[in-house]
């Protein structure tokens, strides 16, 4: 059985197609490269060999499952060290991209970039803002981080609470 | 001194169980429910649960360790560093209670641990120090004040502060209301002190320090220096053994100015005293560290000395066992601190579970790590995940095995600063030993572009590799999933991907 996918790793995106062969192997054919890879074992820690140079591939999914909605599976897959974030996608359902790019500017949303625990809000409602003017400090792993208004404007919505746990994208505050 | 309870968690509780075990000494653990199944709790002769994850609640509720010291009999407290190791109200309710402190007496460490006292005691003594406020209690018109007369930047730092908590550089006076609130809020959620001072921000400037071992019977000696200059926001990323910017008429006086502060604080047991050393080869001292280091690993290396025992064997009243004349630095010893930290996206913080766990080994090559497969990284600990450590006969040997065994470790799960690390190691000027304090911040564009660059075959294979793993993953999934819902992708897009299109794959 052959399926037929699209990646993207780095700066650079590949059709693929790929086939199991017996066993934990794996081939998978790069379309318009000559390229062929064929994939050894089970489990995380894998053997790949293209043009019979030998990688040693780490995997770890970092989607929480496939997104059925947007048809993709990230992966982290590291080698020799080096850090490799793929992105595999169904290509049918690759039109998807148009009406999330559709959002125009409005107003700035000011979210958290970590997990952590806001300790203070700076601001409230109703308040003019300064560009890197602080609003909220968030604090993880022990360090706190001021996080600043990009641009100038108006607090429309406060939506952190001090000593409250967020998740990274949380939202925070909402600039006009 | 028979058994010791280890105040603390991660590999500097596993390095301490070692050391007991070396000694003969049992080694007693406390833990939080977050470290329940830890690689320390596990080697240890007996475990105390002392709380929830959050450290506030076990790791630094001194009551529950030292109720804890008495349970299981124990009759001396190791702190390792961080959590309760520079606390003097620990170290003397650990008298009270009975308990041999192994670590320095809570005056000096009362005096070093405040940066203020600390400078005016050095400054007292003649030794040279960072220009900046003496006056713990400055307030923001004085810090401001200051600023303007030896000129920005400059540095706010906690008075009772470390390991880069409370320290805020400000480049302009417009930044410092907001900078100084921010030092202040840190500097008292993690020191319950909120006292800020400021220096003069020292650029271009290396960080060495020095180790020293005191003993009660009036016996101190140093230990060589660590260079530690490759940091980020004031966090050591790499250390190593000697420093390759110390000539040998340096490396002498640092020695004799580092042994100065140890008898003028009264020190005992092992510390560390940090010096700034600017372009002209003037060293100035930064602060003491009142505990064992991090980074203590070089000098062990290099000298051959086990630290812990030393600290161990000077707690429990014995003389230092070796003199100054007989420390003689071997070779050369590098330490990566492998963080939990995605160094392509700002070294955000990057908790998760360990997926999967290979530590590399080998000539020269030592890990430390209480690391295990399927270990928790939370948010509620340090992001510090293993320390590796190489040694060479000379500097590039210890920088070729670094390389080397930073291609071999494998941790899956969570994102590190191994492909930092190895882009760091890498390059010209690390290999030239040509960096400062501020190196990191400066080349960090360039860096950022190099961490991924390997090769478009590599790029392949990761992609390859991935590939594989979603096919079984898919192909493993029943038909019918019992929970969790179909997943959309193996019941329906596959399904049409693979019917609705024409397959050429290019091996038929």
């Amino acid at each position: 059985m052959t399926v037929r996918l699209t990646a993207r790793c780095g700066g650079s995106a590949w059709g693929l197609a790929a086939r199991r062969q017996a066993g934990v192997r794996h081939i998978v054919a790069f379309e318009g490269a000559d390229r062929i890879a064929e994939v050894e074992g089970a489990g995380p820690i894998r053997r790949v060999s293209i043009d019979g140079r030998i990688f040693e591939a780490c995997v770890a999914r970092t989607s929480p499952q496939v997104d059925g909605a947007r048809g993709e599976a990230d992966y982290d897959v590291t080698i020799g060290g080096r850090l490799y974030a793929v992105r595999i996608a169904d290509p049918l359902q690759a039109g998807d991209d148009r009406s999330r790019a559709a959002r125009a500017d409005g107003p700035t949303e000011i979210r958290s970039v970590m997990p952590g625990k806001v300790v203070q809000v700076l601001v409230a409602p109703g308040q003019e803002v300064t560009t890197g003017e602080g609003l909220v400090v968030v604090e993880a792993m022990k360090m706190e981080n001021e996080l600043t208004a990009p641009r100038p404007g108006r607090v429309v919505a406060v939506a952190a609470r001090p000593g409250e746990a967020v998740e990274a994208g949380a939202l925070l505050v909402t600039l006009d | 001194m028979r058994r010791i309870l280890i105040a603390n968690r991660g590999e500097i509780a596993l390095r301490v169980v070692r050391a007991c075990r070396d000694l003969g000494l049992s080694p007693v653990m406390v833990y939080s429910e977050a470290d329940r199944d830890s690689l320390p709790v596990r080697l240890a002769d007996a475990a105390v649960l002392i709380g929830p994850p959050p450290a506030a609640e076990s790791y630094l509720d001194i009551d529950a360790i030292l109720d804890a010291a008495r349970r299981t009999g124990a009759d001396a407290v190791h702190p390792g560093y961080g959590f309760l190791a520079e606390n003097p109200e620990f170290a003397e309710a650990a008298s009270q209670a009975g308990l041999v402190f192994i670590g320095p007496p809570p005056e000096s460490m009362r005096t070093l641990g405040d940066k203020v006292e600390a400078r005016r005691l050095m400054s007292r003594h003649g030794i040279p120090i960072i220009p900046g406020l003496l006056d713990r209690a400055a307030d923001a018109a004085a810090i401001a004040d200051f600023g303007r007369r030896e000129g920005y930047p400059i540095l706010l730092k906690a008075a009772a502060g470390g390991g880069g908590k409370g320290m805020r550089v400000v480049r302009a006076e417009t930044d410092l209301a907001s900078a100084l609130r921010a030092a202040r809020s840190e500097a008292k959620s993690s020191f319950g002190d909120d006292g800020v001072y400021a220096e003069k921000l020292m650029e271009m400037v290396r960080h060495v320090e020095i180790q020293v071992i005191a003993d009660d019977q009036g016996n101190a000696v140093h230990l060589g220096e660590r260079e530690c200059s490759l940091q980020r926001r004031h966090q050591k990323l790499v250390e190593e053994a000697p420093s390759p910017a110390l000539t040998p008429d340096m490396r002498r006086r640092m020695g004799e100015l580092a042994l100065e502060v140890t008898r003028a604080s009264g020190y005992r047991n092992a510390g560390t005293i940090e010096f700034l050393v600017d372009g002209e080869e003037r060293p100035y001292f930064m602060e003491v560290n009142a505990r064992l280091q991090v980074e203590h690993t070089v000098t062990e290396m290099v000298t051959g000395i086990d630290m812990v025992r030393a600290q161990i064997d000077v707690a429990r009243g014995r003389p230092l066992p070796f003199r100054q004349d007989a420390i003689a630095p071997r070779g050369w010893a590098i330490e990566c601190r492998i963080l939990a930290e995605d160094p392509a996206n700002g070294f955000r913080p990057h908790p998760g579970r360990i997926a999967a766990l290979r530590l590399p080994s080998g000539p020269g090559v030592r890990v430390d790590t209480a690391l295990q497969p399927e270990d928790e990284i939370t948010l509620h600990y340090d992001a510090l995940v293993a320390k590796l450590v190489t040694w060479g006969s000379d500097r590039q040997e210890a920088i070729d095995r670094m390389i080397r065994a930073l291609r071999e470790f494998v941790v899956a799960g969570i994102r590190t600063t191994i492909p930092f690390h190895l882009e760091v190691l890498s390059g010209k000027d690390f290999r030239a030993g040509r960096f400062d304090i501020g190196w990191v911040e400066r080349e960090m564009g360039r860096l950022r572009e190099g961490l991924e660059a390997e090769g478009p075959d590599a790029e392949a294979a990761a992609v390859a590799a991935a590939v594989a793993a979603l096919e079984e993953r898919e192909r493993s999934r029943p038909a019918a999933p019992s929970s969790g819902g179909p997943s959309p992708w193996a019941l329906s897009g596959r399904r049409n991907l693979m019917q609705g299109r024409a397959v050429r794959p290019t091996w038929e």
